[in-house]
């Protein structure tokens, strides 16, 4: 997988019996945002600095002759600030020689230097992985202040544990997250979230399609050429839940948790609140089979409403291929619409929530049908690309059939990234044409991850392609007239995860209401800055920023300064700044949280 | 002899991992069924109370205004006359062919079936069911028919014209090729006759035949924009897109007006993602093409794809006017109507829409969620739970296809 949908009228009450925290929080009023009328594109333009920003990394897919399934699952790509110093530094995944032929290929950690470049430290990191890489997500699961990396091969998956001096430790086996424990080998997405909302940072990780070197590898296919073969030939692997123990461990609940499901083909996973209950949920979405929305009951347990949500298959009751996963409140009604990319010729999947535990597919009235259905879509999501506080969509694009270059005159293997514009109205516009040179090569595009990499206020696009080096789009801003506003928020739990996973953010600026739940996962087996940027348009004011922490928590700000960078802890009243250091050094990381490494059962 | 008009494609199933469009050779229209339809034959008046002379001359005098094509008065004089003698075959097959002619197909079938019913025997009652079937697309109900004809007359050329494109219709390749190939010599310069069966022998594996065929087809059809069609109709078939859309190009040079070459293109761009040209291309075929159905049913989902419901809902209905059991028309009102809220008329259209074709899941999907909207979430769990089992049993066959274990379909 939207008709000019009136806006919703939402009445957000604030509970009576929650916590508060820091000023008083009222009633957060909320009616909906004012919709005037199309509003055109901004005119922004992306330009690829990927080489002058020092990135050299180039993936290996590692074919032998015709691609298998595997080696056109292609890279991810996550963006996190591992060394603390206040610029996201990213992390490549990389293929690797399966046949014997001596070929040597690595994952590639880049810290980024602050000036606009980045520099591989994937040695003294010691974060190379040791398989075929396939995702990765950050997520600081001990809470000690210093994001943590799991990256999901096809084999065992890696945890790395930040050590907070730069380098980081492989606790795959003494946390127990290798991904096998259901004997799925090809893993996929995955996301860290914190289910039962104990403060502690849980891990879902996704398992594809039931691959391996004895299944049969390569079909004659649709395109009437020997190419990979569709996941249907081998049937699904399943998922793992797991609970973190507080203790570096965690223990796998799939099946207690009421989520174990044996024939999953999950590509993308994401976790997020989607009937406003303060639980996170899961989406889970599945290639060639239905996607899952796994409703969270409170209980540590999860029911599956993806045909009930209208969320399960297109409005044509068609499975989707569902590479990306994308939640965002592209509507600024309070509630989180959702997007999942598809194949050529199917057109991508836009869904608008109706508040009451339902979506609405409304692919072919925002205006993506047409456009999606002449690119295989992967990786991507919403972002606010010309900070007018309207979520807008980018998407990369690549196909999985090498071939078809010889066998149609009308498709590519490489593709050009599409970009939309979320022109207010319900409607999204492409400006792939027009957003500049970052849009005009093709590429086997794959992961794709949202970051501000040099801190402007404007976001940034880093692209993982399969085969091929990564683009690194930067956000040039738009090439004429005054640029719009923006304000950025880290938030850093205390008594929620360190991380803010499940944090909602809402604010109020020039009469637009936004809303943002820090995530990970997502996308197509890739991570986004976990920082919430707001775009504010013309307003140098935000009127009131409105944090919901998963502990229950609320927290109110009035009258904050744009075009700023802001902590918010949760707990303290005031924001503070966001240190960004330069120091090639590496910044000393925040002051490790006093619940890491506690005994199980305390807090 | 005959002229084949191609037809539309339909959608398969868009499970289908890659490209949802599979075309499907188009049903081939006979242009001249009305020509096939056995004249009525003269009564075998039955006793009634009513004076034999008074039937005979009631029974005449509809006869007679059928010959001369007078055919508001043939249906009321032979709708009076069963009035009299309700056991006349002879009258309800009369009373078919009016109904034929006029093109009220839907009407004719009943009457043929009645007919047939008091005697099974009467002279050409196979075959005008058999047409009528055809006419109705049918086809599937059209074979045993065509099929009698054919055994009791091995020699009748109609019979086994049509029971060939029948059988090809339905993709039973190899039941085509062996019903037709007997025409060879009959139907050597028929460029209708020479595509049906290059495409079958495609089909059927006979590699050889087929590039013989088809080059007897390019020999037979020269430069003439019907060649161009044939053409085009075939490389679509074959996903040779840029070829295709050459040739239709060449045959809307030749004659802009030709049925069916803007039906073709329309469905090539839709194939293509070009929204606009196939739009364009579907409105051109409905005003040279207006009693063809097709152009309608996709037009109208290019309409709902662009998220016009309001739009798409007359389309769909102008598909259904002219033929009332289009599965995908009925399903595609059904979507309309519940993008619009009106959802009692969503859950009718769609339920019409199984009843024609009960093992779509994607129907029972639509329906399901009309259900839910309506709070009948009983209904919508027996719905969902139908989709499932569809989808699995075709994921599974998609599997097996893809592994070898089935032939793929036939494209």
């Amino acid at each position: 997988m939207v008709s000019l949908r009136t806006v919703w009228q939402i009445a957000v009450v604030l509970g009576a019996g929650c916590a508060l925290a820091g000023l008083s929080v009222g009633n957060f009023d909320a009616t909906s945002s004012t919709i005037t009328g199309r509003v055109a594109p901004s005119g922004v333009q992306f330009s690829d600095r990927t080489l002058a920003a020092g990135i050299r990394f180039a993936h290996f897919k590692g074919n032998n002759g015709t691609s298998t399934i595997l080696e056109e699952a292609g890279p991810g790509v996550c963006v996190g600030d591992y060394d603390g110093d206040g610029y996201q530094d990213i992390y490549f995944v990389n293929g690797r020689d399966l046949y014997g032929r001596g070929l040597a290929a690595r994952n590639a950690l880049y810290r980024n230097n602050g000036d606009g470049t980045f520099t591989d430290v994937t040695e003294k990191a010691g974060v190379p992985g040791n398989a075929y890489g396939l995702g990765c997500v950050w997520g600081d699961y001990d809470n000690d202040g210093h994001p943590d990396l799991y990256v999901t091969q096809y084999g065992k998956n890696i945890l790395y544990h930040n050590n907070g001096d730069g380098t980081f430790t492989d606790v795959t086996d003494k946390a127990g997250v290798g991904g096998m424990d259901f004997g799925t080998v090809f893993h996929s997405g995955a996301t860290f979230f914190d289910y039962d909302r104990d403060g502690w940072l849980d891990l879902y990780v996704g398992g594809y399609a039931n691959f391996s070197p004895s299944s049969q590898q390569v079909c004659t296919t649709e395109i009437s050429a020997s190419s990979s073969c569709p996941p249907a030939v081998y049937g699904g692997t399943p998922d793992v839940l797991y609970h973190n123990n507080r203790d570096g461990t965690f223990t796998n609940v799939t099946v207690a948790a009421k989520i174990y499901q044996p024939h999953g083909l999950n590509l993308s996973v994401g976790a997020a609140d989607y009937d406003n209950d303060g639980w996170p949920d899961l989406f889970v979405a599945n290639d060639g089979i239905e996607a899952y929305l796994y409703h969270n009951n409170h209980d540590g347990t999860f029911a599956n409403v993806g045909l009930e949500s209208g969320v399960a298959l297109t409005n044509e009751g068609n499975t989707m291929a569902a590479m990306c996963i994308s939640l965002g409140d592209f509507q600024n009604d309070g509630h989180l619409g959702l997007y999942i990319s598809d194949f050529q010729g199917a057109g991508d999947h836009l869904w608008r929530s109706n508040g009451k535990g339902t979506f609405d597919e409304v692919s072919d009235e925002a205006g993506i049908t047409t456009y999606t259905k002449k690119v295989l879509s992967f990786g991507g999501g919403f972002f606010d690309y010309d900070n007018d506080g309207w979520l807008d969509l980018f998407i990369a694009n690549g196909h999985v059939y090498p071939e078809i270059d010889h066998t149609s005159t009308e498709i590519r293997y490489k593709e050009i990234n599409s970009l939309f514009h979320n022109d207010r109205n319900g409607k999204f516009t492409d400006v792939s044409n027009t957003s500049g040179n970052g849009f005009a090569t093709p590429h086997a595009g794959r992961g794709a991850a949202f970051l501000d990499y040099d801190n402007d206020g404007e976001m940034d696009v880093v692209v993982a392609n399969n085969g091929d080096p990564p683009l690194l789009l930067h956000n040039d801003g738009p090439g004429r007239g005054p640029r719009n506003h923006f304000v950025n928020f880290k938030l850093v739990g205390t008594k929620s995860n360190r991380d803010a996973m499940g944090a909602r953010v809402r604010l109020r600026a020039g009469g637009i209401r936004q809303m943002r739940e820090i995530a990970g996962g997502g996308s197509y087996l890739s991570q986004s800055d976990l920082r919430a940027n707001f775009g504010l348009g013309a307003s140098r004011m935000v009127e009131e920023v409105e944090v919901r922490w998963p502990s229950g928590a609320r927290q109110l700000f009035r009258n904050v300064a744009a075009d700023k960078f802001y902590t918010i802890t949760e707990g303290r009243d005031q924001l503070q700044p966001q240190a960004f250091s330069h120091s090639k050094a590496g910044a000393a990381a925040e002051a490790p949280d006093s619940r890491a490494r506690k005994p199980k059962g305390t807090r | 002899m005959f002229n084949f008009f191609m037809r539309g494609t339909r959608l398969t199933p868009r499970f289908l991992r890659a490209s949802p469009a599979v075309l499907i050779i188009a049903p081939l229209l006979l242009a001249l069924p009305l020509r096939g339809l056995q004249n009525p034959t003269p009564a075998r008046l039955p006793a009634t109370t009513v004076s034999d002379t008074d039937l005979r001359a009631a029974f005449q005098r509809a006869q007679q205004a059928l010959a001369s094509k007078d055919y508001p008065a043939a249906e009321r004089r032979f709708t009076e006359f069963l009035k009299l003698d309700p056991n006349s075959a002879a009258a309800y097959s009369n009373l078919g062919v009016v109904y034929m002619r006029t093109n009220r197909i839907a009407k004719a079938i009943p009457v043929f079936e009645k007919a047939r019913e008091l005697d099974p025997q009467m002279v050409g009652i196979d075959l005008n069911l058999g047409l009528a079937y055809y006419r109705s697309r049918g086809f599937e109900k059209a074979i045993p028919y065509f099929a009698k004809v054919v055994e009791a007359q091995p020699d009748s050329l109609q019979a086994r014209y049509l029971l060939g494109v029948s059988y090809f219709t339905m993709r039973d390749y190899d039941n085509a090729v062996k019903v037709l190939e007997p025409l060879q010599e009959q139907e050597k310069d028929d460029v209708d006759y020479l595509f049906v069966m290059g495409v079958a022998y495609g089909q059927v594996k006979r590699e050889d035949d087929s590039v013989k065929t088809f080059a007897k087809l390019i020999g037979a059809g020269g430069d003439t924009p019907h060649m161009h069609l044939l053409l085009g109709k075939a490389y679509l078939d074959l996903y040779e897109n840029g070829k295709a859309e050459d040739e239709l190009q060449k045959a809307v040079a030749g004659d802009a007006n030709l049925p069916y070459v803007h039906y073709d293109l329309g469905v090539l761009y839709q194939r293509l993602g070009a929204g606009d040209k196939a739009a364009a291309e579907f409105d051109k075929e409905i005003k040279i093409s207006p009693g063809e159905p097709w152009s309608y049913q996709n037009r109208g989902t290019l309409w709902l794809e662009a998220g016009d419901a309001n739009h798409a809902i007359p389309m769909f209905q102008a598909a259904l006017k002219i033929d009332g059991k289009l599965p995908d028309s009925l399903a595609g009102l059904g979507k309309a109507y519940y993008r619009q809220g009106n959802l009692d008329k969503a859950v009718s259209y769609l339920k019409s829409a199984i009843s024609l074709e009960p093992d779509s899941a994607n129907f029972h999907y639509q329906l399901g969620q009309a259900y839910l909207k309506l709070h009948k979430a009983d209904d919508a769990r027996k719905e969902f739970a139908l989709q499932q089992t569809l989808q699995t049993q075709a994921r599974k066959k998609q599997a097996d296809q893809l592994e070898g274990k089935l032939p793929v379909p036939a494209q």
